[in-house]
């Protein structure tokens, strides 16, 4: 027998992360998302003279369904069989799920430096200055409930890709839409108005936070009951 | 180290169980080979022992450190078999430069064709198979839990897997491997249980046992029947201790010759009770004289 491999747990999440950031780029599926990612910010981000609160609206909304996208995307990528071989590594789906979120934080938090960036070279610093901490507040909501929605409706849970499209596009629908859900909706409203207090977006991203811990934590629990 | 008490699994909830009343108790040292059927909750129970599938009644206690191999390795990925078992390596706690050794040397025993450099995706069922085994064993673990680990591997690579499950009994680990095959069961394992109808029990005793002295003028003793389980070279009448030979079961090709060692002295064979006469025949016509037959 063999001496204990002791690596702590976040070890072990940050070299699942590894795996899966690896797997999600040597796979390619990535590229729609980003792509389509990038094809809204060039739509949107265009007027010089636009305020850009309301551009950072749209790129959050957007940033939402990308996220989403991209977990699903890298849950996929992986075949369930290959999923319990990293499984028996990492010891339990716990540590694989948190580091597959990691990974996709990781592919998010890219488009998060993207996005004000690109708004820094169209309208300048002095547009930026109010509204800067709000806008990244809101697209780090967009990530944290884009990944809540995109865990279980991943192959992870869901064994069909039909039903991963119509239950993704469906609990995307409801965060983007329905107001009285307190995850996205209530900031992109407010950046939409122009609105550069950090109040509902700081609400939005804790509990974006809360969603995907509870996501993260059900899905595991799902998976490890099987 | 790992004990299974009274499991039971149903997939579906008032659908008919795949396993009942499981009890398997898995100690260090243990070669446990689970033979059965399709479809007889072999990969179920493999996936239970492994700690990847909750059982819907019973318990499974011990919390051994585990390797393992499902009954069908994809690789669809665009991994090299080496960076892949890096990754593996590293998520199961193992130093890169740990891992890539490590990785490096089961490969090279394996003879993955196309080496550790080869895309996975590229690899064909047999050498995905070797890859797959290659990352169950990679972090020594305690138990190595293997769903089919001889299916579509090469001769070469056969007898290897049983040199390798050989040492790790010897090391202390244990193992529970799933076979289809009686034979290749009792060849390499320690306890062949049988799983029929949901239920575990021991493999049935339907072999016998011949005992074969060489005469003069015996040739050498070169098996042929799908039906020989095992070979083993007695020293001698007088002690009467086998020693195995280490492969056991039909894949190698045993040949139980004249000299080395073992002039004048005793073969055991392990048969099929179906094979019983043909081996029989096979040996007496070839100028062994048969010592004793034993069910």
């Amino acid at each position: 027998m063999s001496p204990p491999n002791c690596a702590g747990p976040a070890v072990r999440v940050a070299a699942v992360a590894r795996y899966y950031a690896g797997l999600l780029a040597r796979s390619h599926r990535y590229l729609p998302p980003v792509i389509g990612y990038l094809a809204v910010l060039a739509i949107a981000f265009t007027d010089r003279a636009a305020p850009a609160a309301p551009e950072f609206a749209v790129s959050a909304g957007a940033l939402l369904v990308v996220t989403c996208w991209l977990t699903v995307a890298t849950a996929d990528a992986e075949d369930p069989a290959q999923r319990l071989v990293t499984t028996t590594h990492a010891r339990g789906p716990a540590t694989v799920i948190a580091g597959l979120t990691t990974a996709v934080a990781a592919y998010a938090a890219v488009t998060v430096v993207v996005t004000p960036g690109w708004s820094l070279v169209l309208h300048g610093p002095a547009a930026l200055a109010g509204v800067l901490p709000t806008a990244v507040l809101v697209h780090l909501a967009a990530v944290c409930s884009g990944g809540a929605i995109g865990l279980p409706c991943s192959r992870l849970l869901l064994p069909h890709v039909g039903y991963t499209v119509v239950a993704a596009i469906s609990a995307l629908a409801v965060v983007l839409l329905v107001t009285w859900v307190p995850l996205v909706n209530p900031a992109l409203r407010s950046l939409a108005g122009g609105a550069a207090d950090l109040g509902v977006p700081l609400l939005c991203l804790g509990a974006s936070a809360a969603a995907l811990a509870v996501s993260a934590t059900t899905t595991s629990h799902l998976i490890a009951r099987r | 180290m790992r004990r299974l008490t009274g499991v039971a699994k149903r997939y579906r909830r008032g659908g008919g169980p795949v396993l009942s009343g499981v009890d398997l108790d898995i100690a260090p040292g243990d070669v446990v080979a689970l033979v059965g059927g399709n479809g007889s909750g072999k990969s179920t129970l493999a996936r239970i022992v492994a700690g990847l599938s909750r059982p819907s009644e019973g318990t499974v206690t011990g919390t051994p450190t585990i390797g393992y191999l499902p009954d069908r390795f994809p690789g669809g990925q665009r991994f090299s078999a080496l960076d892949y078992l890096t990754a593996m390596g590293r998520i199961g706690g193992l130093p890169t430069a740990t891992g890539r050794a490590r990785a490096r040397t089961w490969l090279d025993r394996l003879a993955l064709a196309g080496g550790p450099d080869v895309l996975l995706a590229t690899l064909s069922k047999g050498n995905a198979q070797k890859v797959g085994l290659a990352q169950a064993l990679l972090t020594e673990p305690d138990l190595v839990v293997l769903d089919e680990p001889f299916s579509g591997l090469d001769p070469d690579a056969h007898a290897a897997l049983g040199d390798i499950l050989d040492e790790l009994r010897r090391s202390g680990s244990a193992v529970v491997y799933t076979e289809h095959r009686a034979d290749r069961a009792r060849a390499h394992a320690t306890r062949a249980c049988a799983l029929a109808g949901g239920r575990l029990g021991a493999l049935g005793g339907d072999t016998v046992r011949i005992v074969l002295r060489r005469t003069a003028a015996a040739a050498a003793l070169r098996p042929s029947h799908a039906g020989i389980v095992r070979v083993a070279e007695l020293s001698g009448a007088a002690d009467g201790g086998p020693e195995d030979d280490g492969h056991g079961g039909n894949d190698g090709g045993h040949t139980c010759g004249h000299g080395g060692g073992h002039g004048g002295g005793h073969v055991e064979l392990t048969v099929d009770a179906g094979a019983c006469d043909a081996v029989l025949r096979d040996a007496l016509s070839t100028g062994w004289s048969v010592v004793e037959v034993t069910r």
